[in-house]
């Protein structure tokens, strides 16, 4: 179970007021999931309460009840489950039901799933079912019917022959589709209401390999969706196509990774008519580095679904005690470098712009990479041991953020902004069962809110206590009322798996993302209280 | 046998499942024009709002949609009123710092037989919708449906004559009943001001977030030629009655675009105050 309560204070200085609060000084999100085996059965339920869900929160999940509930039977051959699920077929590029509760994400479907293993290495899944949204019911086609096949198979486990290969191979395919009720849509466009013709089942269809030779690995999904209409695309007609690959290598002391995906018009809902992160039925994964360092993550990419196409590298190097590099206690290395631009996109004709509602929208070619940059970021990160009780992570960053498009603003509202990111992280070890642990931080840019300077201490009493206290401070900002400090006093206690933590301070506004999906948060001043536990 | 026999449920699955694809060739849409119909009811919709309220500006969008689908028989106004419409100076300055607020907008809104308690909200000729008077964005089209369907009660007619040089407003409204109703019946005429592009805090994804700094205001209530509950009009009128009011405006002193101003007039039962039917002038 968790509970995040918070209560909340006016801060005039970040736009908090008792108009903004509405009076609800007090917002509350939890659940508790229960899980219980018998034999061959398993059932559970999750029971969540948002009363009224914390500022940042959709305020559609006001309320409380049992979103999530399921009955499994599963033995060697057969696994079946009535209810709810979370199902993922390859990457999820296809489809991927899932729930990340730090964004209020939860598009998990209800219905039946049936896996089928009828010899090793070989894994059938079928699924059929609605999904959630917020609390509201299926009732009379209110959203899309998904259904969906997935298969698997491990070679090296399939033929006898394989087994002492060398290599191991698996391959697999899915196609997934989704019925909408209603064949027209009319939408106004121009002065003109126009009558779409629309496909009431949406398809998709992908096939992916795994290979694995040595210390290699190389995976690689591709995804193909036929005309997807929808307010995420402005209602064109052009085929969705994606493809993810990503190459790794790894041995004693080094690894090497090497991603890149290529996303066409592949957003893929269950309500052609939602365009916020519910009814997912896909996900489409993302390249680029997750930061935890506060000022790290204060520009963080966020995928875009109509068309992206990006790299992504990254090299890890440990270099061990006592040799020339590593000194004394070793030394470790990881460089990461990712960009994320726009696919080129060429007009249907002379006379239909680019996007245009009621057309093919564009045409593109397989690759074909646009002039404009999304994203971008180089860093590396040196991890240093300095004797038996310091230890210390340095970690520079330059990233380049397009916010207009990211973040979907008009284009030309905050343009793109350039920043410089140092960060020094140190640990000392003061006894077996206390550490004291400092971060310093700066961010430097000429654009937005300008430059930012961040410090914490944390002081770890194992394995039960910690304190902390952390500032942001947005000393660059142009408004010199805004020239604000961002503090918070943290402090926890764990107790065997219960964990209970409270802090106060304010909060910066921003975007969160976990996976490429994110979440706004808006500014915020109070005291936050986090209850975790699993019995 | 045995392993064909293991996995034909699935192979099943995978043929009926290619069966569910629908390919839609072109042309992707016929052109379609939703013209009133004339016997049937027109719908005022009022949409409680504020620059302030983080989730209005989807509700302003998805109200200006369903004026336009159904054009001519579905008015929208724009009520700027409450504490998410005062205006704001200290904060993303000067986005938020015009006032829309009227004194009609400030008593509709304050009028607990509104029930205005929170942001966006909306009431579809002021009549209820699944036990409610006034709702949220999401059964606003289904209201309106509801309210569309109705027999129209009465013909309304605004006859406008502008003098640019003295900026002073005539306005004549004519009603001509087509049924015979009960109870004493108001009208109410009031000023609207179209394409004001000013900030819209935004809290909703898909668009600025948490600001849209150049949103379009439409239908903004100005504020009512004769009150904000109007004035009696007619008692008991019996089908076929005609009744005429004629109203004054000086546009003086005012920084409003008259360009982008209208007239909206709708006839009211007095004492449950539902409109029983509205018309809207072209701009001035």
């Amino acid at each position: 179970m968790q509970a995040d309560a918070s209560y909340y204070l006016t801060d005039p200085k970040t736009g908090i007021t008792d108009s903004t609060l509405a009076g609800q000084l007090i917002r509350m999100n939890a659940f508790t999931e229960v899980n219980y085996s018998l034999g061959n059965f398993t059932a559970g339920l999750r029971f969540e309460a948002y009363l009224p869900p914390l500022t940042g929160y959709d305020p559609q999940y006001n309320g409380v009840g049992v979103p999530y509930w399921y009955v499994n039977y599963k033995n060697d051959y057969i696994d079946v489950t009535a209810g709810n699920f979370y199902e993922q077929f390859g990457y999820g590029m296809i489809l991927r039901t899932y729930q990340e509760w730090s964004l209020g994400y939860d598009n998990s479907l209800r219905g039946l799933r049936v896996k089928v293993m009828p010899f090793k290495g070989m894994t059938f899944k079928g699924v059929y079912g609605v999904q959630r949204y917020y609390w509201e019911p299926y009732k009379d086609f209110n959203r899309g019917i998904v259904k969906g096949f997935d298969a698997d198979f491990y070679l090296n486990d399939i033929f006898t022959s394989l087994k002492d290969a060398g290599f191991k191979l698996s391959l697999g395919g899915s196609f997934v589709s989704d019925y909408q009720q209603g064949n027209t849509k009319d939408i106004p466009s121009n002065g003109k209401i126009l009558s779409l013709k629309l496909p009431e089942n949406v398809s998709t269809c992908g096939g992916r390999f795994n290979f694995n030779l040595g210390g290699f690995n190389w995976f690689t999904e591709y995804a193909h969706k036929i005309n997807d209409p929808s307010a995420l695309n402005n209602y064109i007609y052009k085929n969705g196509d994606g493809l993810f690959t990503n190459l790794s290598f790894s041995k004693p002391g080094i690894g090497i990774s090497v991603m890149s995906k290529w996303i066409d018009n592949m957003g893929y809902k269950s309500d052609r008519t939602v365009t916020n992160n519910m009814l997912n039925i896909n996900y489409l994964p993302s390249i680029t580095k997750e930061h935890s360092y506060a000022l790290a993550s204060m520009y963080p990419y966020s995928t875009q679904p109509d068309g992206e196409v990006g790299i992504s590298g990254t090299v890890t190097i440990h270099f061990p005690k006592k040799s020339a590099i590593g000194g004394k206690n070793g030394l470790s290395v990881a460089a990461n470098f990712s960009q994320v631009n726009g696919i080129k996109k060429s007009q249907v004709n002379d006379t239909t712009i680019i996007g245009q509602i009621g057309t093919l929208g564009y045409t593109s070619s397989f690759y074909g990479i646009g002039s404009e940059v999304y994203y971008q970021d180089a860093n590396i990160e040196v991890t240093k041991k300095f004797g038996k009780k310091w230890k210390g992570i340095f970690t520079y960053l330059y990233q380049t953020y397009n916010k207009d498009v990211v973040e979907s603003h008009a284009p030309g509202d905050y343009g793109t902004i350039y920043s410089q990111i140092g960060i020094a992280d140190i640990a000392w070890n003061i006894t077996k069962k206390h550490t004291l642990r400092w971060e310093v931080q700066g961010l430097w840019t000429k654009q937005d809110k300008g430059n930012w300077v961040a410090g914490l201490v944390e002081l770890t009493i194992s394995p039960k206590w910690f304190v902390s206290l952390m500032d942001q401070y947005n000393y660059g900002n142009t408004d010199v009322s805004q020239r604000l400090n961002y503090y918070t006093l943290s402090a926890g206690y764990t107790h065997q798996s219960t964990r209970i933590s409270i802090s106060y301070g304010r909060q910066r506004e921003g975007i969160i993302c976990v996976g490429g999906v994110c979440r706004y948060v808006p500014a915020t001043n109070g005291i936050t209280m986090t209850i975790t536990s699993s019995f | 046998m045995k392993t064909l026999f293991q996995i034909t449920p699935f192979l099943l699955i995978c043929v009926l499942g290619l069966q569910s694809c629908t390919k839609v060739k072109e042309p992707y849409y016929s052109v379609k024009s939703v013209y009133a119909d004339t016997t049937k009811r027109w719908v005022l919709l009022e949409d409680y709002t504020g620059h302030r309220c983080v989730n209005c500006a989807p509700a302003a969008k998805n109200a200006n949609t369903i004026q336009d689908l159904y054009q001519g028989q579905v008015f929208v106004i724009a009520v700027h009123a409450g504490d998410f419409a005062k205006p704001d100076p200290v904060h993303y300055p000067p986005y938020l710092s015009d006032d829309f607020r009227c004194a009609a907008g400030n008593d509709w809104n304050g009028y607990s037989g509104f029930n205005i308690d929170g942001y966006p909200k909306g009431m579809v000729n002021r009549r209820p919708y699944n036990g409610k008077i006034s709702f949220g964005t999401s059964e606003w089209n289904q209201a309106i449906q509801t309210a569309a369907g109705l027999p129209k009660l009465a013909v309304m007619t605004i006859h406008n004559t502008f003098n640019e040089q003295s900026r002073l407003l005539h306005s004549r409204i004519d009603v001509h009943f087509l049924a015979s109703i009960s109870g004493k019946i108001t009208l109410t005429v009031c000023l609207l001001e179209d394409s004001i592009y000013s900030g819209q805090l935004n809290n909703v994804v898909g668009d600025s977030m948490p600001i849209i700094k150049n949103f379009k205001f439409m239908h903004i209530l100005r504020g009512s030629l004769n009150g904000s509950f109007g004035e009696e009009m007619i008692n008991d009128p019996k089908s076929g009655d005609f009744s005429t009011k004629l109203y004054s405006f000086d546009f003086t002193g005012k920084s409003w675009l008259t360009e982008n101003c209208s007239v909206i007039a709708f006839i009211s039962d007095a004492e449950t105050k539902e409109v029983l039917h509205v018309v809207k002038s072209g701009e001035l």
